[in-house]
C-alpha cells in the first residue's frame, strides 16, 4: 500500500506488562481516529508507529516500508507527541526552522516553508516569542506546524486537543481535516468530540487489544436502541447511577434530564434516543469489548 | 511538623538518596588514597581540606533537583505551604550528614595515632565544607541549573588547588598552613549565601 | 543538513550562560597563572663564568645514590613520604618501629648513625640561605649523603626495595624511578640556548608553558559544557520531537560534540594567540626568527586531543546516565588524571595531560616528542571511539532501547 499504514499481529511488552496485543489495523488515507481510555495502548502504538519504540513482535509497514527502516520512515512521518515541547529559548521561529533543518530540508524549502506554517498555524504574530513564554495553545499550533512542515505522507497527533479552549480545539480540528486531504492522519485522543468532528474511521483501543475498528457510523449501530433519555428527579440520581450507565445528565431546579445505557427500557418514562460517539463508545467499553 | 518531616523524606526518597550513596562511595575511596596514621595536625587539616570538604559540593548542589523542572517548581509554589518549609529539611539533611562526615574522618585519625586538635579541626573543617556546598547550593538556586552549580564550586575548589593568592580568608585549605581565622569569614559568607540565594530565587 | 545544524548549535551555545562561564574562568586563570612569570631571562644567551646554569638530569650511579639517601634522610626527619600507590598523591607516615627499621637501611647503607647523618644535613643548610617555599630549601646547593664505600649500586637498589617494602608502593625510592639531577656547565646551557633558538624559535618553547597551564582547564572545564548540551533535551521534554526528525544519530550528535569542540577550542587558540605575542617581539629583539604558527601548532598538536575527550566523555556519560551524576563522575576522573601526574616536565606516558611546567628544556622535549606523539594520538582516537560510542547511545534511546530499569519510562496511553 502506497500511502497507509499497514499492522499485522502488533504486539508490545515492556517487562511484564502487555502494552500491545495482537494488533490488526489497516489505516488508509484521510482521518483515522484511535480511541481509548488512559493505559490503553494508545502513545504505544504511535510511538511504533513514529519508530520511538520497538515492537516485541508483529509486522507494521508505513507506506510500504517496514517500520525497522527507521530513517526512511521517519522521512516520511511527522509526530506531534502528547506532550510537546522545545527549548524555552528558542523562538517560535527558530524552533521551527531548528525542526525543519532535523527534517532534512535545504535553507531556501525553509526560508519558504517555515513562514508559511507559521501563518498556517496562526502564529505569526508571535513568531519572536519564546517557547517558554508561549500558552499551551501556542505550543500545540507550533507543534503542529513542526509535525507538517517537511510534508510528510503520514501524521500522527497525540492528545493534540488536550488543555485547549473550545475555539482553539475548533481551529486545529478544521486544520487537521485540511493536512488530512492526501496523507494519513492518525488521531489519538480520548475526547470524543474530535473524534466525532474530524473521523470517519476509527479503532477503540483498550488494554492492549483492539475492541472495535470501522466506522463512526458503524460504532453508531452498536448503541442503537441502547440509549435511553429521561426526566427523573434530582433526588433519584444517585439510585438511577447504581444501576445505570449516565452518558449525558442537564439539571433543571429539581429535575434532571438524563442519558443512559440500558440492554432494556430502564424506566417506564424514558424513551430511546439516537446514540452519538460518545453513547457508543461508553456502550462498548460496557460491554467489555464484544462487538 | 509534620509536613515539612513529610516533604524532607519525600525529597531522600525521590531525589537525595543517589546522592548520599555517591557520598557514602567517595567517602570510602579515601581509605585507598589517603593515609590515616600517625598524622600531625597539618597533615589531619590536609585530609580534611583536600578531601572530605569536597563531600559540601556533592551534598549542597543537588538540592534543588526536583524544581529543575519548572513545572514543579511552580506547582509547588502555588501550594499553601511557603517554599522555605520545602528546602528546610533538605539543607538540615545535608547538614547532618556533612557533621557526621566531619565527625568520623577525624575520629578514625585519632584511632590511627593522629596528634591533633580535634574540636578546631572539626569546626575548620566544617565551615569549610558548608562555604564550599554553598557555592554550588546558591549557583543551583539563582540558576535552577544544577550542573551549573557544580560547575563553579568544583572550579572554586580547582582554583584553590593551584594557589588562591587572590581569595584571602576565603582561601580553602587554610589549616593545612596553621591558620583558622578563616572560620568566621566563611561560616557567615556561607549562611549569607545560602539564605540570600533562596530568598532571590523566590522572588 | 550538517552544516545548518552545525551552525545553529553554536549560536546556541554562544547564548548559553555555561559557556561564558566557560569563557571567564578560562581567560581568568590562563592569564593570572602566565602573566605573572617573567622568563625573558631564559632567552638571553648564557655567559661564561656565571654562578649557576641550572640543573640537568644525571646517570651517574653515584650522584644517583648520594641523591636518593638525601632524600630519604629528608623524609625520615620530617616522617612524611610522598607517595604514588593509585596513581594519587598519598602522603604516608611511619610509626616508630617502622622508622627505626629505615634508619636501619641508612646506617647499612652509609655507614652512619641516623643522628649523625641529621647532624651533616644541619651542618650543610646552616652554611646556605635558610629561606623556604612551602617547605622547600631553595639554597643554591644540593645536599647530598654519601654511601658507604663498599656499597654496590645493585646493593643499593635492593635496599631501596625494602624502603619502598616499609613505605608502599609509588614512593620515589622505587628502584625504576631512583634519579638524580647536577648542575649544568655553560656549554650545556649554551647548547640548551640554542636549541630553544633554532628548534623552538622561542615562541614553541613558550607555548609549551602555555598547553600545560591550559591542558589542566581543559580536563575539567568542557565536562560543563558537553553535560549541560546532552541534558538539554531532556531539559526542555524536546527528546520525543528530535528523536522523531529524520536527521540521523550521526548528524544530530556529530553537529552537537562539533559545534561544542569548534566553541570550546576558538577562544583556547585565540588567548594562544594573544600571549604568544609578546614572545615574538622578544624572540626578534634578540635577533632570533620566531615560529610564528607556534601558537596553532600547539594548540591543536598538544591540547586539541585533550579537549576532544574530555568533551567525549561528557557526552557520553551524560547521554547514558540521563542526569547529573555524569558531571560528578567525570569530575573526579578529572581530578584523578591531575593527580595521576608525576612529573611536572615530561614523562608523558599515557597521561591526558602532558605537563611541561617551564619554558626550555628543549632538548628534552624533543628527546620525548615521539612519546608525546603517541600519547597524543591515543587521546585523539580514545575520542572519536567515545564519540562513536554516543552517536550508538544516542540511537539507541532514539529507537526506544532504554539503560536503567529496562522499562520505558515514558509509556502511557
Amino acid at each position: 500500500m502506497e500511502t497507509g499504514i499497514e499492522i499485522k499481529n502488533l504486539s508490545k511488552q515492556f517487562g511484564k506488562k502487555q502494552a500491545l496485543s495482537d494488533v490488526n489495523l489497516t489505516i488508509e488515507r484521510g482521518m483515522f481516529g484511535l480511541l481509548g481510555p488512559n493505559g490503553a495502548g494508545k502513545t504505544t502504538l504511535m510511538k511504533i508507529i513514529t519508530t520511538l519504540t520497538k515492537k516485541s513482535s508483529g509486522e507494521v509497514r508505513i507506506c510500504g516500508i517496514p517500520v525497522e527502516e527507521c530513517k526512511r520512515v521517519r522521512q516520511i512521518t511527522g509526530y506531534l507527541p502528547q506532550d510537546f515541547s522545545m527549548y524555552g529559548n528558542m523562538n517560535a521561529y527558530e524552533a521551527l526552522d531548528y525542526l525543519a533543518v532535523l527534517s532534512g530540508m535545504e535553507k531556501e524549502e525553509r526560508k519558504k516553508l517555515v513562514p508559511e506554517m507559521l501563518e498556517k498555524v496562526n502564529l505569526t504574530e508571535q513568531k519572536r516569542t519564546k517557547v517558554r513564554a508561549m500558552s499551551g495553545g501556542m505550543k500545540r499550533r507550533l507543534g503542529i506546524a513542526q509535525a507538517i512542515i517537511h510534508n510528510p505522507k503520514v501524521i500522527v497527533v497525540d492528545e493534540p486537543t488536550a488543555g485547549l479552549d473550545p475555539e482553539e480545539r475548533v481551529r486545529f480540528r478544521n486544520l487537521l481535516c485540511e493536512v488530512a486531504k492526501d496523507r494519513v492522519v492518525i488521531l489519538s485522543t480520548h475526547i470524543v468530540g474530535d473524534i466525532e468532528a474530524t473521523c470517519e474511521r476509527i479503532a477503540v483501543l483498550n488494554n492492549g487489544s483492539i475492541i472495535f475498528d470501522g466506522t463512526v457510523s458503524g460504532l453508531l449501530k452498536l448503541a442503537e436502541g441502547k440509549v435511553y433519555s429521561a426526566e427523573v428527579s434530582t433526588m433519584e440520581l444517585p439510585k438511577l447511577r447504581e444501576k445505570y450507565q449516565i452518558t449525558g445528565m442537564l439539571t433543571n431546579g429539581s429535575l434532571t434530564h438524563v442519558k443512559m445505557i440500558a440492554q432494556t427500557k430502564p424506566l417506564p418514562e424514558a424513551k430511546a434516543c439516537a446514540p452519538d460517539v460518545e453513547d457508543a463508545y461508553m456502550y462498548l467499553m460496557q460491554q467489555g469489548g464484544v462487538c | 511538623m509534620e509536613r515539612i518531616v513529610r516533604a524532607g523524606v519525600s525529597f531522600l526518597k525521590s531525589s537525595y538518596i543517589p546522592h548520599l550513596l555517591f557520598t557514602f562511595l567517595f567517602c570510602l575511596a579515601s581509605g585507598g588514597l589517603m593515609s590515616f596514621r600517625n598524622l600531625d595536625e597539618r597533615q589531619a587539616a590536609q585530609v580534611m581540606e583536600m578531601y572530605v570538604t569536597f563531600a559540601g559540593i556533592l551534598l549542597l548542589t543537588p538540592l534543588f533537583l526536583p524544581e529543575g523542572n519548572r513545572e514543579i517548581w511552580q506547582l509547588e509554589k502555588s501550594k499553601e505551604m511557603p517554599m522555605w518549609q520545602l528546602y528546610l529539611p533538605r539543607v538540615l539533611t545535608a547538614l547532618v550528614v556533612m557533621a557526621a562526615l566531619v565527625s568520623i574522618f577525624p575520629l578514625i585519625m585519632k584511632q590511627g595515632g593522629g596528634t591533633f586538635d580535634y574540636g578546631r579541626l572539626w569546626l575548620g573543617a566544617f565551615v569549610e565544607m558548608l562555604f564550599l556546598g554553598s557555592i554550588g547550593f546558591a549557583v543551583s538556586a539563582i540558576t535552577n541549573q544544577t550542573v551549573l552549580g557544580y560547575m563553579l564550586a568544583v572550579i572554586y575548589y580547582a582554583v584553590n588547588m593551584g594557589g588562591g593568592k587572590y581569595l584571602g580568608k576565603f582561601a580553602l585549605f587554610q589549616m593545612m598552613k596553621g591558620s583558622y581565622g578563616f572560620i568566621v569569614p566563611m561560616a557567615v559568607s556561607a549562611c549569607v549565601l545560602m539564605v540570600g540565594s533562596v530568598l532571590l530565587r523566590e522572588r | 543538513m550538517f552544516f545548518p545544524l552545525f551552525f545553529k548549535e553554536c549560536r546556541q551555545i554562544a547564548k548559553s550562560l555555561v559557556y561564558y562561564l566557560y569563557l571567564i574562568i578560562l581567560v581568568l586563570f590562563l592569564t593570572s597563572q602566565l602573566s605573572d612569570g617573567d622568563w625573558s631571562d631564559r632567552l638571553t644567551e648564557p655567559k661564561p663564568g656565571q654562578e649557576s646554569y641550572g640543573f640537568k638530569e644525571s646517570e651517574d650511579e653515584t650522584l644517583i645514590m648520594e641523591s636518593t639517601l638525601a632524600e630519604l634522610v629528608r623524609e625520615t626527619d620530617w616522617n612524611s613520604y610522598a607517595t604514588y600507590p593509585f596513581m594519587f598523591y598519598k602522603e604516608v607516615t611511619l610509626n616508630d618501629s617502622e622508622l627505626a627499621e629505615i634508619e636501619q637501611i641508612l646506617f647499612e647503607c652509609t655507614g652512619k648513625s641516623f643522628e649523625q647523618l641529621l647532624d651533616e644535613m644541619d651542618a650543610h643548610f646552616s652554611g646556605y640561605d635558610q629561606s623556604t617555599m612551602e617547605g622547600a630549601p631553595i639554597s643554591g646547593q644540593t645536599f647530598l649523603v654519601e654511601p658507604a664505600e663498599d656499597l654496590t649500586f645493585e646493593e643499593f637498589q635492593n635496599a631501596m626495595k625494602r624502603v619502598c617494602g616499609i613505605i608502599g608502593k609509588g614512593s620515589a625510592f622505587e628502584p625504576e624511578k631512583l634519579t638524580a639531577s647536577e648542575p649544568k656547565t655553560y656549554e650545556d646551557a649554551l647548547e640548551d640556548y640554542r636549541a630553544l633558538c633554532e628548534k623552538d624559535k622561542v615562541t614553541g618553547a613558550y607555548m609549551r608553558l602555555f598547553c600545560d597551564y591550559a591542558g589542566i582547564m581543559l580536563v575539567i572545564l568542557p565536562i560543563f559544557l558537553g553535560a549541560t548540551r546532552c541534558l538539554r533535551d531532556k531539559r526542555a521534554d524536546a527528546q520525543q520531537v528530535i528523536y522523531a526528525r529524520a536527521a540521523s544519530s550521526l548528524q544530530v550528535v556529530g553537529s552537537r560534540y562539533l559545534a561544542n569542540l569548534f566553541m570550546a577550542f576558538l577562544p583556547v587558540v585565540l588567548i594562544a594567540f594573544l600571549l604568544q605575542s609578546p614572545y615574538l617581539y622578544l624572540a626578534r629583539t634578540n635577533g632570533v626568527a620566531p615560529d610564528v604558527l607556534a601558537f596553532l601548532k600547539y594548540s591543536v598538536g598538544w591540547l586539541l586531543p585533550t579537549l576532544m575527550v574530555t568533551l567525549a566523555l561528557s557526552f557520553v556519560l551524560t547521554e547514558l546516565i540521563g542526569n547529573v551524576f555524569a558531571v560528578i563522575l567525570q569530575v573526579f576522573w578529572s581530578f584523578a588524571c591531575i593527580a595521576l601526574e608525576t612529573s611536572l616536565v615530561g614523562e608523558f606516558g599515557f597521561h591526558l595531560e602532558p605537563r611541561w611546567n617551564t619554558v626550555g628544556n628543549t632538548q628534552s622535549f624533543f628527546a620525548q616528542l615521539g612519546q608525546l606523539a603517541i600519547n597524543r594520538l591515543f587521546y585523539l582516537l580514545l575520542a572519536i571511539l567515545l564519540f562513536g560510542l554516543t552517536v550508538l547511545i544516542f540511537d539507541r534511546k532514539r529507537k526506544g532501547g532504554v539503560f536503567w530499569h529496562g522499562k520505558n519510562s515514558k509509556s502511557r496511553g
